[in-house]
């Protein structure tokens, strides 16, 4: 289990010096500060493509459940988690 | 003192020490230089020492080095070490950190010309059969562009282009033995059993496109599996020359562009086959993919 937990009200947004490519249905990324990059499955990548603009977690959510037949209480728990792991990875940070 | 003019990787070399390996070529403007001096203050360690630009390293007992600029490599060759093996790290590691520092794309790889336009690259652990293969190609009348290391360069269009190395291919004694005429061979160092074939004859030339890239792997049978997405952009990222060389000169960020960009306009391929026969099979589905695959 992940370290972070966020909250659904807070702001995300992408770490800015990320360098990203798509390749085929999925992303990959380079994290300039560590040299380490990261692979994306097509619907992690679907997940990265909703969060250009600083976002909340429910209002990803919602537009998750727009275009994947999921039930609520389960998006929630899966993009929390997955948005936990990219904050974690520092991948993503908590704006405010 | 003699000067010595040679070309590889498209590249005119002047250099105070012969390289066998390379191509000779007449007395001209040199791109990159390569230089005998002393170098006693960086034999401290034996680590690379990186910063842009620049990429120093000592090898005990054998050669010192500091690669400038992407066109100078200076040399100091200790006086008792074994002189091809101090030259194979000067057309090895030093024109490779070289190329790197003029910003192209370099692959652990040898490269196949396939037809008039296109070649193929071969990648694979150690023993995993890489020069073998390119001799193979040889024997059936395939041209060579390199046998070790590809420089890879991208034009506007975003093609990847291959450059052509140096006409000669390493091959383990017992390949060499079974199709060449050892006498005339060098090994590679003195105590080697890994010989350097002149492959003059079948050297290409000019640079190809990179038309597909194989990961040799040892199996039964030849079977291919073409990969996509991230996992082509990772293994591709596996298959660069001496990655801390990247890191160190950092160069990370063109580097991974540059990954991205190879890995979508060439196809990709882990290859299984016998380690020494089928070649003919292996050489068969090369060519198969060449025709078909129209990216």
């Amino acid at each position: 289990m992940s370290e972070v937990a966020i909250a659904m009200d807070q702001m995300i947004c992408r770490r800015k010096d990320l360098v990203a490519s798509q390749m085929d249905d999925e992303i990959v990324m380079l994290d300039m500060e560590s040299g380490q990059y990261f692979g994306m499955n097509p619907i992690a990548s679907a997940i990265w493509e909703k969060l250009e603009q600083p976002i909340t977690l429910f209002e990803l959510c919602e537009k998750l459940m727009v275009e994947f037949e999921v039930e609520p209480e389960q998006c929630k728990n899966d993009v929390s988690q997955f948005v936990e792991q990219l904050v974690e990875n520092k991948l993503l940070e908590v704006c405010e | 003192m003699s000067i010595y003019f040679y070309k590889a990787f498209n590249l005119i070399i002047q250099s105070d020490f012969e390289c066998p390996t390379l191509e000779v070529v007449e007395a001209q403007k040199a791109d990159v230089v390569i230089q005998k001096e002393r170098l006693n203050h960086l034999k401290n360690d034996h680590q690379f020492h990186g910063v842009p630009g620049r990429l120093y390293f000592h090898v005990p007992t054998i050669v010192t080095m500091d690669v400038r600029d992407g066109n100078t490599i200076l040399v100091d060759v200790e006086d008792t070490a074994d002189f091809p093996l101090a030259q194979a790290y000067i057309t090895g590691s030093a024109l490779g950190i070289i190329l790197q520092q003029r910003g192209l794309l370099v692959l652990h790889a040898n490269a196949i010309a396939i037809n008039d336009e296109e070649a193929a690259l071969f990648v694979g652990a150690s023993g995993a059969g890489k020069s073998t293969t390119a001799n193979a190609f040889m024997q059936a009348g395939f041209e060579v562009l390199t046998d070790d290391v590809s420089a890879i360069e991208f034009d506007k269009h975003g093609n990847a282009w291959v450059l052509p190395a140096y006409p000669s291919i390493k091959l383990w004694q017992d390949v060499a033995q079974r199709d060449y005429d050892l006498c005339g061979l060098r090994p590679i160092a003195s105590r080697e059993k890994k010989f350097y074939v002149k492959a003059d004859a079948q050297f290409c030339h000019d640079k190809r496109k990179v038309q597909a890239i194989y990961g040799l792997e040892v199996g039964d049978e030849v079977s291919q599996e073409e990969l996509h997405g991230a996992a082509a952009f990772d293994w591709l990222h596996q298959q660069i020359y001496r990655l801390y060389l990247v890191q160190l000169l950092g160069q990370q960020e063109q580097c991974f562009r540059q990954i991205a960009k190879l890995a979508k306009v060439a196809e990709l391929y882990k290859i299984e086959r016998p380690l020494n026969h089928c070649h003919d099979k292996l050489i068969k589905v090369v060519m198969n993919n060449s025709k078909v695959g129209v990216k």
